[in-house]
C-alpha cells in the first residue's frame, strides 16, 4: 500500500476504524495486567496497592457505564414494543385509505353514469382484494364444501338436493389472517333430502 | 462511552444508524420512517426538514432545497452545476470564491449549510431514540468525491454540531453491510448504486477486511426517479389509447399516477408482475374513467432499457479504469 492517491488513503484510514476496535480491547486488557506489575511505562516503580485501587476505580466506572447503557437499552426496547403496537395498523390503514378515497370519488359521480360508477366500484373492490392478499388475508368461500366448524359458522340447516353436511349458501365470506381464522364464513348447511 | 452514529447523507434521502450490540440499527425518524428526504425549506420564520419540506415544495419552489448534494464542493461555472441548475426550481448563485451556492430568501447559503440542516435532523432523530446527546458521527460520501467535496461534507457535519470522526465511502459501507469484508482471499466486487437521482458504480478490492477503491464512475443525472418517469409516461399513453384523455395534463391525476408508478416499480423488484389500478382517475362528459394497467417485469425492463443502457457505459468505464474484466468480479452489490 505505498503508491496510493489521497482517496485511497482515506479508505485506508476507515479500514483502521473497523480493525481498531478489537485491538483496542486487547490493549485495554493487557494493560490491566501490566498495571499490576511494579513498573510503569517510564520505568518508575509503582505502589502495587495504588495500582489495584486505580484498577478498582476504573472497573467500577466501567460497570456503572455499562449499567446505564443496559438501562437505556431496556427503556428503548420497551418504547419500541409500545410503538410497534400503537402503529401496527399503520400500513394497513394507509392501504385502506385508498379504498376510502375511491368510494368517496364514487359518491361524487353525477347521476346517470351508473355503468361507469359500478365499474369503478368493482375495481375499487378488486384493488382491496389485492391489498388483502398482500397483508396475508385469505378469503374463505364455502359453498359446495363440506361444512367445517374450523372455518365455517352454521346459521341454519335446511333440506336440499345436496348431501347432508354440504354448505348450500353463504351469507358472508370468511377470512384468515396469516393462516389463522379471523372470521368464519357464515353459511347455510344442507340436511339432505 | 458516547455513541457514534452513522449517517448516509443521500442526494434524495438520508438515513441514520447506530451500533447496537454487534449489529447496526437503522433509527426511524419522528414520523416513523427509516429514511428522511434530504429536503430543506424556509417558509417565513419556519424551517422545515424532510417530509414536511417536500410536501410544501409546490407552494414554495424558490425556498425549497433538494438534491443540494450535487452542488457540494462544486464550482458555480462547472458543467454539473449548470446541468443541475436547469433541473431545480431554487436559485443557484456563485459565492465570493466561485463555489456553487444557493439563495434562500435573498441570503446566500452554501450547500453544506443546507446539508447541515438535514444532518441536524438526523442527529436529533438519533438523540430522541438513544435518549442522550450525540456528537460523534461517521458520514458516507460517494467514492468519487474529491478532497474538497469530502471536506465540505465534514464542514456540514461541523455546522450541525457533529464531530465527524470519519468520512466513509458509500460503496465501502454497502459492502460492509453485505458482510463482504468477511473474506480471507482478495476479491473484486462491483457496487452498483442507483439512488433517487444519481447513479454510482465502484469497483472495490477486498482482502483481509481491507478495502481499496479501484475505480469509480457514474452519472449524477440518472436515478430511480427517471425510472418512475418512464413508467408514468407508459401508463398515461396506455390510458390515452383507451380513453383519449391525457392524464399528464391533469395535475391531480398525475399525482396519483406518480405515487402509483413508484409503488409499482418497487413491487416489480420482487414480483414478476403488478397491476396499477386507479379507479376514478379522471372524468369527462361521459362519466368517470378508470385506469387499469398490468405491468410485467419484462415490460418494465423493456421500457427502462435505455436507462439501463445508460448505466452500462459508466460500468464499462469503471472496469476499464480498474484494469479488470467483468468476469473477474466476484460479487455485485
Ligand atoms: N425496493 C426498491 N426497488 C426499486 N427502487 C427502490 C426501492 N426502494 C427504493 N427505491 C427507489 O430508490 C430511490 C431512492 O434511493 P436512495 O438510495 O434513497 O437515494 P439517494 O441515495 O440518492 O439519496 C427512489 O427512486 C426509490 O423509488
Ligand atoms: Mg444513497
Amino acid at each position: 500500500m505505498s503508491s496510493k492517491n489521497k482517496k485511497q488513503d482515506i479508505e485506508d484510514q476507515e479500514v483502521e476504524v473497523v480493525k481498531d476496535e478489537p485491538n483496542e480491547k486487547i490493549n485495554e486488557e493487557t494493560s490491566l495486567e501490566d498495571d499490576v506489575l511494579t513498573v510503569d511505562e517510564e520505568g518508575e516503580p509503582i505502589d502495587p496497592m495504588q495500582a489495584l485501587k486505580n484498577e478498582v476505580t476504573e472497573l467500577n466506572d466501567k460497570l456503572l457505564r455499562q449499567h446505564a447503557e443496559m438501562d437505556n437499552l431496556r427503556k428503548r426496547t420497551a418504547r419500541e414494543v409500545v410503538d410497534a403496537r400503537k402503529f401496527a395498523v399503520e400500513k394497513f390503514t394507509v392501504a385502506l385509505l385508498d379504498v376510502v378515497d375511491n368510494l368517496e370519488r364514487a359518491l361524487d359521480v353525477e347521476e346517470g353514469k351508473e355503468d361507469a360508477l359500478r365499474d369503478g366500484v368493482q375495481r375499487t373492490l378488486d384493488s382491496w382484494r389485492g391489498m388483502m392478499e398482500k397483508f396475508d388475508v385469505e378469503r374463505i368461500d364455502a359453498v359446495g364444501e363440506q361444512f367445517d366448524p374450523h372455518k365455517h359458522e352454521a346459521l341454519s340447516q335446511m333440506p336440499s338436493n345436496e348431501p347432508e353436511g354440504v354448505v348450500i349458501n353463504q351469507h358472508c365470506a370468511g377470512y384468515m389472517l396469516n393462516g389463522r381464522l379471523i372470521r368464519p364464513a357464515q353459511v347455510l348447511v344442507s340436511s339432505g333430502k | 462511552m458516547a455513541k457514534v452514529i452513522g449517517i448516509d447523507l443521500g442526494t434524495t434521502n438520508s438515513c441514520v444508524s447506530v451500533m447496537e450490540g454487534d449489529t447496526y440499527k437503522v433509527i426511524p425518524n419522528s414520523e416513523g420512517d427509516n429514511t428522511t428526504p434530504s429536503v430543506v425549506a424556509f417558509a417565513g420564520d419556519e424551517r422545515l426538514v424532510g417530509a414536511a419540506a417536500k410536501r410544501q415544495m409546490v407552494t414554495n419552489p424558490d425556498n425549497t432545497f433538494y438534491a443540494v448534494k450535487r452542488l457540494i464542493g462544486r464550482k458555480f461555472d462547472s458543467k454539473e452545476t449548470k446541468h443541475h441548475h436547469e433541473l431545480v426550481s431554487y436559485p443557484i448563485v456563485a459565492s465570493d470564491n466561485g463555489d456553487a451556492w444557493v439563495e434562500a430568501d435573498g441570503k446566500k447559503m452554501s450547500p453544506q449549510e443546507i446539508s447541515a440542516i438535514t444532518l441536524q435532523k438526523m442527529k436529533s432523530t438519533a438523540e430522541d431514540y438513544l435518549g442522550e446527546t450525540v456528537t460523534d458521527a461517521v458520514i458516507t460520501v460517494p467514492a468519487y468525491f474529491n478532497d474538497s467535496q469530502r471536506q465540505a461534507t465534514k464542514d456540514a457535519g461541523a455546522i450541525a454540531g457533529l464531530n465527524v470522526l470519519r468520512i466513509v465511502n458509500e460503496p465501502t459501507a454497502a459492502a460492509l453491510a453485505y458482510g463482504l469484508d468477511k473474506t480471507e482471499e482478495n476479491h473484486l466486487i462491483a457496487v452498483y448504486d442507483l439512488g433517487g437521482g444519481t447513479f454510482d458504480v465502484s469497483i472495490l478490492e477486498i482482502g483481509d477486511g481491507v478495502f481499496e477503491v479501484k475505480a469509480t464512475n457514474g452519472d449524477t443525472f440518472l436515478g430511480g426517479e427517471d425510472f418512475d418517469q418512464v413508467l408514468i409516461k407508459y401508463l398515461a399513453e396506455e390510458f390515452k389509447k383507451e380513453n383519449g384523455v391525457d392524464l399528464l395534463k391533469d395535475k391531480l391525476a398525475l399525482q396519483r399516477l406518480k405515487e402509483a408508478a413508484e409503488k409499482a416499480k418497487i413491487e416489480l423488484s420482487s414480483a414478476q408482475q403488478t397491476e396499477v389500478n386507479l379507479p376514478f382517475i379522471t372524468a369527462d362528459a361521459s362519466g368517470p374513467k378508470h385506469l387499469l394497467v398490468k405491468v410485467t417485469r419484462a415490460k418494465f425492463e423493456s421500457l427502462v432499457g435505455d436507462l439501463v443502457e445508460r448505466s452500462l457505459a459508466p460500468c464499462k468505464q469503471a472496469l476499464k479504469d480498474a484494469g479488470v474484466s467483468a468476469s473477474d468480479i466476484h460479487d455485485v452489490v
